[in-house]
């Protein structure tokens, strides 16, 4: 027992200095709040023990409540609001990653496009936002008001609406960016300096309000499956990507041959299947994947696999190949 | 002394990434390079932090766009996502905790599978101003970058000790690791980005992500 608190406790031991440094209620004593909460937590529900963004959610509650309360409140937002966020794999925190990528692309098209121009995912910039809830992102007063908008809620839905409102603020400024580096700068300046939480409240939840949890649901269940494979292949530690016969081989060797890639690229166009990144402007039939699929010659390995798991699998890593293709043409 | 530049002009525009586990000081190595700051009270980094900054390679000027990593393991996942077009990576360790360290060969590999096999590595031993509390002798450290063919500094984010020097390293070995490709495939370093030479091995070959604007000219 003693091992496994040591384990948990040298798991945030450096996070706690670095929870809100300098904050004058994280003193001594608000250490040892902050350690007894984590701590606490971690035991309550080993599934996700400590996770590196909750040291600033427990911080954050601690400034607001007495301990109790805030362990109370800390349980309710990890184990309800955000369940399956900060467990090992992650895995709705990716999931939602490419909820929101697809929900960009619908609102804002012309913004996507100039990123994907120079080479900039929205979720590099997303990613930090819904996985810190905006602490340290927005100023604070912003963060306030949006956890209170979220914890109301008793949902994420607050998470993309702001997100959403933080584009619809700055896309105009991000479309002058020449290059990933500005861009990714300017932006985080931005959201830095969202000073009128008023606005940006205001902006989230009226100008979003399509923006549903049924719906988010919907897309989650059409993304979740692409984000578990990937999750599978990594839990396997690579193998398929070692195996001189597997899969990733060849898809590589597939990715070599120029000529099949125009092909590839040619087929890509004029078809409503989004990808299973949400990268809609770069769309492939489904014929065209199959006809891939039968060229590929199925050996034991892919034997074992279903059908429909190899599909996702193939898109994402076809995906990847056009991402890679597109900075190299950038 | 590479002075701070405008960021409108330069030639060439490299992705580099920071690794290692928690607490070993990477975004202090940032800031540092980046704005020369150092913070004792710094802030976990949540997700990943970006910063950029331009320095003269030879007769170019080099842009560096770097993305600062979360250090916990679980955080792989989604950091891993991030590795993606990086030419450069600075692996960190702190040399007074071993078990940083120790984990530098799953970083490493970790690293390798989501990159390019022409990434620039530099294993880089951190904290080097607490030298009574030295727990990686150098002499291991330079032994195991022998062998896995990385570069190896020893730095001190506060003391500003080597974190130009590391970068500037890498950034001058990734030009030199573009030139000589762009060499490879017939002198024109326009022909680099158009992707007839996609790499066998790497999943990634966005070496030279090379200013539209010079290419041209």
């Amino acid at each position: 027992m003693q091992c496994a608190l040591d384990f948990i406790v040298q798991s945030f031991q450096f996070d706690i200095p670095r929870t809100f440094p300098a904050h004058p209620a994280l003193n001594e004593d608000g250490r040892d709040s902050l350690r007894r909460l984590l701590l606490a937590y971690a035991l309550h529900n080993p599934s996700v023990g400590y996770c590196q963004a909750m040291n600033f959610f427990a911080g954050l509650l601690l400034l607001l409540m007495p301990e109790e309360n805030a362990f109370w409140t800390f349980v309710g937002i990890i184990d309800d609001y955000f369940d399956g966020y900060y467990t090992e794999e992650m895995i709705e925190a990716q999931v939602d990653q490419l909820v929101f990528e697809e929900l960009i692309r619908e609102r804002f098209p012309k913004l996507v496009h100039h990123l994907d121009y120079l080479g900039v995912q929205v979720t590099w910039i997303s990613g930090p936002w819904f996985l810190s809830i905006f602490v340290n992102i927005l100023p604070w007063e912003s963060v306030l008001r949006v956890w209170d908008v979220l914890l109301y809620e008793g949902n994420r839905v607050m998470l993309f609406r702001t997100a959403l409102a933080l584009m619809e603020l700055y896309g105009p400024a991000l479309v002058t960016t020449k290059d990933a580096g500005d861009a990714i700068t300017l932006l985080q300046s931005l959201a830095g300096s969202t000073f009128d939480s008023s606005q940006l409240v205001f902006t989230a939840c009226m100008g979003y309000l399509t923006v549903t949890e049924a719906r988010l649901q919907e897309l989650r269940e059409k993304h979740r499956p692409a984000v578990l494979l990937v999750v599978e292949e990594r839990s396997k530690g690579g193998r398929v990507w070692k195996d001189p016969n597997g899969l990733a081989t060849k898809l590589y060797s597939f990715k070599h041959d120029p000529e099949l890639l125009i092909e590839e690229n040619k087929g890509t166009e004029g078809s409503d299947d989004a990808l299973a990144d949400g990268d809609l402007s770069y769309k492939e039939p489904a014929a065209n994947l199959d006809e891939m699929l039968s060229g590929l010659s199925v050996n034991s390995e892919l034997e074992g696999r279903d059908l429909q798991e190899q599909v996702v699998w193939l898109k994402v890593e076809l995906c990847s190949l056009l991402e890679d293709k597109r900075s190299a043409v950038l | 002394m590479a002075a701070y530049r405008a960021d409108e002009d330069y030639d060439y525009l490299y992705k580099v990434v920071l690794i290692g586990d928690s607490g070993v000081g990477k975004s202090n190595l940032l800031s540092r390079f980046t704005r020369n700051e150092f913070s004792l009270e710094s802030k976990s980094t949540i997700g990943v932090e970006f910063a950029t900054r331009s320095i003269r390679v030879e007769d170019k000027i080099v842009k560096a766009q770097i993305w600062d990593t979360a250090g916990q393991e679980r955080y792989r996942a989604i950091t891993s996502a991030y590795y993606r077009g990086a030419v450069g990576a600075l692996l960190v360790y702190d040399v007074t905790r071993h078990v940083t360290f120790e984990n530098v060969e799953r970083w490493l590999k970790e690293l390798r599978g989501h990159t390019d096999s022409n990434i620039v590595i530099m294993l880089v031993g951190n904290k080097a101003d607490l030298r009574h509390l030295c727990a990686v002798s150098t002499e291991d450290a330079k032994a195991f970058a022998e062998r896995e063919n990385t570069f190896f500094m020893e730095t001190s984010a506060l003391e500003s000790m080597n974190v130009e020097n590391a970068f500037t390293e890498v950034l001058t070995q990734i030009y030199h690791v573009v030139s000589r490709k762009a060499l490879d495939i017939g002198g024109d370093p326009a022909a680099l980005p158009k992707g007839q030479t996609i790499n066998v091995g790497g999943k990634d070959d966005v070496s030279a992500v090379k200013k539209v604007g010079c290419c041209n000219a």
